[in-house]
């Protein structure tokens, strides 16, 4: 089991970095989690969510935390930005085929996303923090 | 941040996008560059050969592309790697916007060959 | 850089030769085949670096929609060459009063094209440098002060959504620290400071050409979309920015501090190129939004950042020119006494934090000598 956490300026630069850790913890593990193409948006629109939506300030950080063997990996985000709505994270994925072009919604695939990308999305709210946790089952190769 | 690689006036515009991403940090100046090349009833072949990762943003910006073209046979996708090729299952787009596996088939698609 | 060509020709042959005769030496080839369609293009025309366009055309001829053409202020700089089979003297006159810089004649030769593309694209850049260039300094000797309060935002400037106050006070008559307000169409504000490195005569002149760039290049700010005029976030617009204004152009660094306020999304996005970064005075706090970015000038290879947070009624976010932080007397730095004044303020109007705070900086001072350029700029969500 092999955990890593890290403070991350509440900014789109932070993403680089983002990548970086899951590179880094899939190589300590072992794991190709490149395999896994999903693992990386979900954890960038998770990221950037709390960026845009969040209310964090400037000289907030966000705790990610990650932990993995090669059989799961969890990502934890702990923020201190506003209190998510729960039913964020029932929220379905835009209905597309259906509609004309001109009413195609161009917002709010980010959260339906990563709840189809991930095996399991919890959200608590502890402490005046947000708690955001992604589970990704890995195959066992 | 797109490239004009080939044009046959009130045709095809064959358009490469640049950068390595298409995501929240240069959505909107896609959505602008792009804006600039529309022309009535041509057809738009954006070749994201160069582009490994696109994000809900960067999705965000190709419909409001496809919107803005106004008719989903004037637009085509080609050289879509595998993250943005499951991008679309996901969201279902990939019933919405037209794809091509590289340009040269796009090409014959709009009669260029 | 690769430079974007339009042809307009109704022959289709010979737009294939153009394209033939310019595609080995790299540039980005685009067609029309009417005059009308040219004109059609609107403000879209600013994406070409030159236009290569045929005289005899049906319907509206090359020099009528050359005319045209010129008539519009965003189409002035764009060089036009006629391409044209016409050898009297009489045609190629009315091609220069139609506002064409050159004249090829038709059958015209691979080479000659090149070359003559290849001139015009470099003249027409040379000639931008130094057209802005004259401008400014025939402005500035003339009439010093008058054109930066022109760029200025005038002392009634208002927005529905935010009250806005200001104390603009240059050490000299002219200035090297400018600001404006930019409005947008989707109801966002964008605010910002230009500090050029320096003061007096020089800094100014390059103070008024970035402005006047700001204001008269729209798409450096904001894009369009569908007619609509729609923010940029400020690390792009710091790129941008940067391209146009390396240092080598006015031998001058500048320094800029910039914010876009929108009151519906209640959000602020704010970005700095090497200046510090605007206080934000919300219901628990006051603190410096926590961005960075390099200077302008430099292609230093990092990027500009930029960082979004709430902006809820009754915040303000107050931006000073760093000129004020970096005063000094026998105690040390006025930036040290930012946080509390700002606090002690955070309650009063705009307009009167701006006074008071101008009030301390007075008796910082104390008839000593202010050496830079003040600027302070407060802006309260109602």
């Amino acid at each position: 089991m092999v955990e890593l956490s890290c403070h991350l300026p509440a900014n789109f630069k932070s993403i680089n970095t983002l990548r970086e850790l899951l590179k880094y913890i899939g190589e300590e593990t072992d794991t190709k989690l490149e395999k896994y193409s999903g693992i990386e948006l979900a954890l960038i629109e998770i990221f950037t969510n709390i960026v845009k939506h969040s209310g964090v300030v400037a000289d907030d950080l966000i705790d990610v935390r990650l932990r993995s063997d090669s059989r799961e990996l969890e990502i934890k985000f702990i923020d201190t930005g506003e209190k998510f709505l729960p039913t964020i994270l029932e929220t379905v994925m835009p209905h597309m085929t259906t509609k004309k072009i001109e009413l195609l919604p161009e917002s709010g695939f980010g959260v339906p996303l990563v709840v189809s990308l991930s095996d399991s999305v919890r959200y608590e709210r502890k402490d005046e923090k947000n708690f955001t946790t992604l589970i990704f089952v890995l195959d066992e190769d | 941040m797109l490239k004009l690689v080939d044009s046959k006036l009130k045709r095809y515009k064959l358009l490469k996008v640049e950068s390595l991403v298409l995501d929240c940090t240069n959505f909107s100046e896609f959505k602008f560059d792009l804006a600039m090349e529309l022309r009535p009833d041509e057809t738009i072949i954006l070749n994201l050969e160069n582009v490994n990762f696109v994000d809900s943003s960067g999705l965000g910006a190709l419909i409001s592309g496809l919107k803005a073209i106004g008719n989903p046979d004037h637009l085509i996708l080609c050289g879509l790697n595998e993250q943005i090729v499951e991008l679309l299952e996901l969201t279902c787009l990939d019933k919405v916007f037209k794809t091509t596996k590289d340009y040269q088939a796009a090409l014959e698609e709009v009669g260029a060959r | 850089m690769t430079h974007r060509i339009l042809v307009v020709d109704d022959s289709e042959e010979n737009r294939l030769m153009v394209r033939y005769c310019l595609a080995a030496d790299g540039y980005e080839v685009d067609e029309l085949d009417s005059g009308q369609e040219l004109l059609d293009l609107g403000e879209k025309i600013v994406n070409f670096d030159l236009i290569l366009l045929d005289v005899m055309m049906p319907n509206l001829d090359g020099f009528e929609t050359c005319r045209r053409l010129k008539n519009q202020k965003f189409a002035s700089n764009i060089p036009v060459i006629f391409l044209t089979a016409e050898t009297e003297e009489d045609s190629r006159v009315s091609g220069f009063e139609a506002g064409g810089i050159d004249y090829i004649l038709k059958p015209f030769g691979r080479k000659e094209l090149g070359m003559r593309v290849k001139s015009h694209l470099a003249l027409s850049r040379k000639l931008n440098e130094v057209n802005s260039q004259n401008e400014t300094l025939q402005a500035n000797l003339k009439r010093g002060a008058e054109i930066q309060t022109a760029f200025l935002p005038s002392k009634s400037f208002q927005h529905p959504d935010f009250n806005i106050a200001w104390n603009y006070q240059p050490v000299e008559h002219i200035a090297g620290d400018m600001f404006g307000f930019i409005n947008f169409d989707d109801g966002s504000l964008g605010v910002y400071l230009l500090d050029v490195c320096g003061h007096g005569t020089s800094a100014a002149l390059v103070a008024s050409a970035v402005c006047g760039a700001i204001t008269t290049n729209r798409k450096l700010m904001g894009y369009e979309v569908q007619g609509k005029y729609f923010p940029r976030d400020p690390s792009e617009f710091f790129e941008l920015l940067s391209e146009h204004f390396p240092y080598e152009k006015y031998e001058s660094y500048f320094t800029f501090s910039y914010v876009v306020i929108n009151s519906a999304n209640s959000s602020i996005t704010a970005g700095v190129a090497g200046h510090p970064p605007p206080y934000q005075i919300n219901a628990f706090d006051v603190h410096k939004i926590n961005v960075v970015g390099p200077i302008l000038g430099i292609d230093l290879g990092s990027k500009w950042q930029s960082q979004t947070s709430i902006f809820n009624e009754n915040d303000k976010i107050v931006i000073v020119s760093d000129g004020i932080l970096e005063l000094t007397n026998e105690h040390g730095r006025f930036e040290k006494y930012m946080n509390f004044l700002l606090s002690k303020y955070a309650s009063c109007s705009a307009a009167d934090l701006v006074k008071s705070l101008h009030a301390q900086i007075n008796e910082f001072v104390d008839n000593g000598e202010i050496k830079d350029d003040l600027t302070i700029i407060c802006i309260e969500n109602k």
